[in-house]
């Protein structure tokens, strides 16, 4: 039975080549001196992104993007779904969590100098990596629709709305509308759901190449030449 | 270009082969055209749909009932409520904007916007001070309007307002903006 199994897996490993992925991701050589906790909090980072996801999709199952029912589903999801509260807090403080631990991976890789040649790709992909996880945290906010969300909003129009020239158009589009109501609650759900998380999908993918084409960078020390081939 | 079942020297003469001919490059460069006026085809009308919101066309703003005359007091600034003229159906709460009505004798009216000129937050009237004042930043305004203290660059947004039949009307419907007020 356990060898028919193994045949199966060995059987599918032929053809997808899950052990070859594995091999060249797990098994990637890092320098000795990186297998330092200073290391994990990409990881963190992504760890988080991950529970988000999962998260995500089981709050959309309940929740209303309709300006005049979000806050209603909120309250059915806190107090009447099993388990709803747990999910909704977990994404909470997902969310708190994944920005946190992002910082702290950009200020390593910034104070390790982890993005100077040849990983300078690997730090600007990260780069919109912050502003799409800065964004998904704004735009989820926003779903709440209670007081905090709409005069949230209201700053970002007030602010959008001092561009020079394009000012009034610029407004106008974010809101989908004259006033901050259902159009932009509908906006930004298509924001938080779709756009940036597929953005960020996308970009991860990236980044996570560059990591292992380009490497990560041996843990700087003083008087530490940095080796021109790493 | 990669044929299998051949030498190197044989996959190069093949590759020097089908770049050469006319008819593949023909159709090669056919496809390429085609698949571009598809991606036209596709992209015209998502683009129409997206920068329509840019368009600000329709009569977003337009003359707005407050209430009876009598129901504001003479020298006292007072909230107000109504229903946005532009609305959805799905829209709820969002839709009922407020501001602020100064009554100051007769029919002299003052109707400022809710939001600050700062940021936009939500200015409130303290009767004791006489001064609307912003809870995000510290703005502050005169019972006129006109800026007291603290970032706003201007004083409150003010609206239009007629008196017809008895009733308050204000000329609004749209989030002032410092690029767009009232």
């Amino acid at each position: 039975m356990i060898e028919r199994l193994r045949n199966i897996a060995l059987w599918i490993d032929d053809r997808v080549y899950i052990s070859r992925i594995f091999a060249a991701t797990a098994g990637h050589k890092v320098p000795r001196t990186s297998g330092s906790w200073f290391y994990v909090f990409g990881s963190g980072t992504l760890l988080c992104f991950m529970i988000q996801i999962v998260t995500g999709i089981c709050l959309a199952l309940v929740y209303v993007p309709s300006a005049n029912e979000a806050y209603g589903s909120l309250e059915y999801l806190n107090y009447q779904q099993q388990l709803g509260w747990f999910l909704r807090a977990m994404h909470n403080w997902g969310s708190n969590f994944m920005v946190a631990i992002m910082l702290l991976h950009v200020a390593q890789v910034f104070l390790f100098g982890a993005f100077k040649y040849p990983r300078e790709m690997t730090w600007i992909s990260g780069v919109i990596l912050l502003l799409c996880t800065l964004g998904m945290a704004f735009t989820g906010q926003v779903l709440r629709f209670d007081q905090d969300a709409y005069w949230g909003l209201g700053i970002g129009a007030a602010m959008a709305g001092r561009v020079p020239l394009m000012g009034p158009p610029i407004v106008h589009m974010m809101l989908g509308g004259p006033i901050i109501a259902g159009e932009t609650l509908s906006r930004f759900f298509t924001l938080h759901v779709f756009v940036i998380p597929g953005t960020i999908i996308a970009i991860v993918s990236l980044h996570l190449r560059l990591v292992l084409t380009k490497g990560i960078n041996d843990y700087p020390g003083p008087g530490k030449l940095v080796k021109k081939e790493t | 270009m990669a044929i299998n079942g051949l030498d190197a020297k044989q996959q190069e003469k093949a590759a020097a082969q089908i770049k050469g001919t006319p008819r593949r490059a023909f159709l090669l460069q056919l496809g390429f055209v085609l698949n571009g006026i598809a991606a036209v085809l596709v992209t015209v009308p998502v683009l129409g749909y997206l920068l329509s919101s840019f368009r600000r066309e329709g009569p977003f703003r337009s003359w707005i009932a407050l209430g009876p005359v009598e129901s504001f007091l003479e020298n006292q600034t007072s909230l107000a409520k109504y229903r946005n003229p532009y609305t959805r159906a799905w829209d709820g709460p969002t839709a009922d904007i407020p501001c602020w009505v100064r009554r100051m004798g007769g029919e002299k009216f003052q109707v400022f916007a809710i939001n600050c000129t700062h940021l936009g937050c939500p200015i409130r009237w303290f009767q004791e001070s006489h001064l609307f004042m912003c809870p995000c930043h510290g703005g502050a305004f005169y019972e006129d309007g006109s800026h007291a203290s603290g970032p706003p660059p201007r004083g409150l947004y003010e609206y239009q307002y007629k008196i017809e039949n008895g009733q308050l009307w204000v000329y609004g419907g749209q989030l002032p903006t410092l690029s767009q007020p009232v």
